[in-house]
């Protein structure tokens, strides 16, 4: 394996992201590394979580940082760093997803959400399992909603910025999407936290 | 129907058990970026083309909505006569609809698309941006347009699923620029049209029509 011409940084430690977009801006790659270290696993979990494809994700995440470091100069710091960034990932994940069709592909397969969800039923019954194939059947807009608010804890107000749409939009799709999701799992409707 | 609360004791779950990432090596991801980054040539920075092709988009547009809508809409019927005056060259086509209602609206929709991509800001007209929100709210209005069509009987044919996902996402980029645009926006905008191949795409569409003598 290449050795990296500069050694991995502790993320939590040293200057500030505001500092090191400075830094970058004019040229230091120890603070485009440190930043690099700072935010890539969070980037690579959420566009992992996007196209749930290893080797996709990895082209991902390096594509997200070439981008982000590319435009750099536009960063005005108006929004923090990482809202920024997460943008640059959302949107970098779904152009790429679209461009490789897979989300068509799923969306095809969720067409028929029910006729899916009842193979499933009997094919796994594990709760916990069933959850991962309704999220994974949900539309692109619900699904990149349950995402970005249930999973990776985003407001309504970021999502909106990172999906062009609206609040209240990012709102409604959020309880469309529990709605879909509480139907697919309507054969444990008896089930609580107690178990 | 599940409670709120257990979905919600669910997805707490959800956090830390769905499609949690493998390890990956961020060493060498850093090596590829430091590389493309940092040991390039200099790029000239990505300039949003002004968007000479898009009165042939929106010509191919109307030919493909048409021959689209035509298969799923028109009655068994004798066919309603529909007659279209796109003008080659101009920014938006001069259509002439005499249709049903949603044939009307899609005519109307796809000139107003192309009018407003058309006449979309490069990336330094962020600040004509800020100053005039009609392009955001315009935007708005056609990507809820966008979003019934995309449920309509035209979407079934993948050609026009295809092409209203596309739209979907610009417009919805476009619709975002309604807070604080950014040069970078315009960028990210054109790049979405670029990197989908919108171009060649409608005008291999445009060409298959043509051909088929409709």
């Amino acid at each position: 394996m290449t050795t990296p011409a500069i050694a991995r940084q502790a993320p939590e430690t040293g200057p500030d992201d505001p500092t090191l977009v400075t830094q970058t801006k004019a040229g230091d790659r120890i603070a485009a590394r440190t930043l690099y270290d700072r935010h890539s696993k969070r980037v690579h979990r959420l566009v992992f979580r996007i196209c749930g494809d290893e080797e996709l994700a990895c082209d991902l995440v390096q594509d997200v940082f070439v981008r982000a470091f590319g435009q750099l100069a536009a960063f005005r710091g108006e929004a923090a760093f990482t809202t920024w960034l997460h943008r640059i990932a959302v949107t970098t994940a779904l152009n790429q997803m679209r461009k490789v069709k897979r989300i068509r592909e799923r969306e095809e397969v969720l067409e028929d959400a029910d006729a899916h969800a009842a193979q499933r039923r009997e094919a796994d019954p594990d709760l916990r399992t069933r959850l991962h194939a309704a999220i994974d059947a949900l539309p692109e807009g619900l699904r990149m909603t349950v995402l970005l608010h249930d999973l990776e804890g985003y407001t309504h107000a970021e999502i909106g910025t990172m999906l062009g749409v609206a609040e209240g939009t990012s709102k409604a799709r959020l309880f469309e999407a529990r709605g879909k999701l509480r139907e697919s799992l309507r054969d444990f409707a008896d089930y609580s936290e107690e178990g | 129907m599940m409670k709120d609360e257990s979905l919600d004791h669910l997805m707490r779950d959800a956090k830390d058990t769905y499609r949690v990432p493998p390890t990956a090596d961020f060493d060498a991801m850093w090596t590829a970026i430091e590389r493309e980054h940092f040991d390039a040539p200099a790029q000239p920075v990505l300039a949003p083309r002004r968007r000479a092709w898009m009165p042939a988009l929106g010509i191919a547009a109307t030919l493909l909505f048409g021959f689209g809508l035509g298969r799923f809409t028109t009655p068994a019927t004798p066919d309603v006569p529909i007659v279209t005056d796109a003008a080659a060259g101009t920014a938006a086509p001069t259509v002439t609809v005499v249709g049903d209602p949603l044939t009307r609206t899609t005519y109307e929709y796809i000139a107003r698309t192309v009018a407003l991509l058309d006449s979309l800001p490069n990336s330094g007209g962020a600040g004509k941006l800020k100053r005039d929100q009609r392009f955001a709210a315009q935007a708005t209005q056609l990507l809820g347009t966008t979003r019934l069509l995309l449920d309509s009987p035209a979407a079934t044919d993948p050609r026009l699923r295809d092409l209203l996902e596309d739209l979907e996402l610009v417009l919805a980029q476009v619709a975002s620029l309604r807070t604080a645009p950014r040069a970078e926006d315009l960028t990210f905008i054109a790049e979405a049209v670029n990197e989908r191949d919108v171009v060649p795409r409608l005008r291999a569409v445009s060409a298959s029509i043509t051909a088929s003598g409709y």
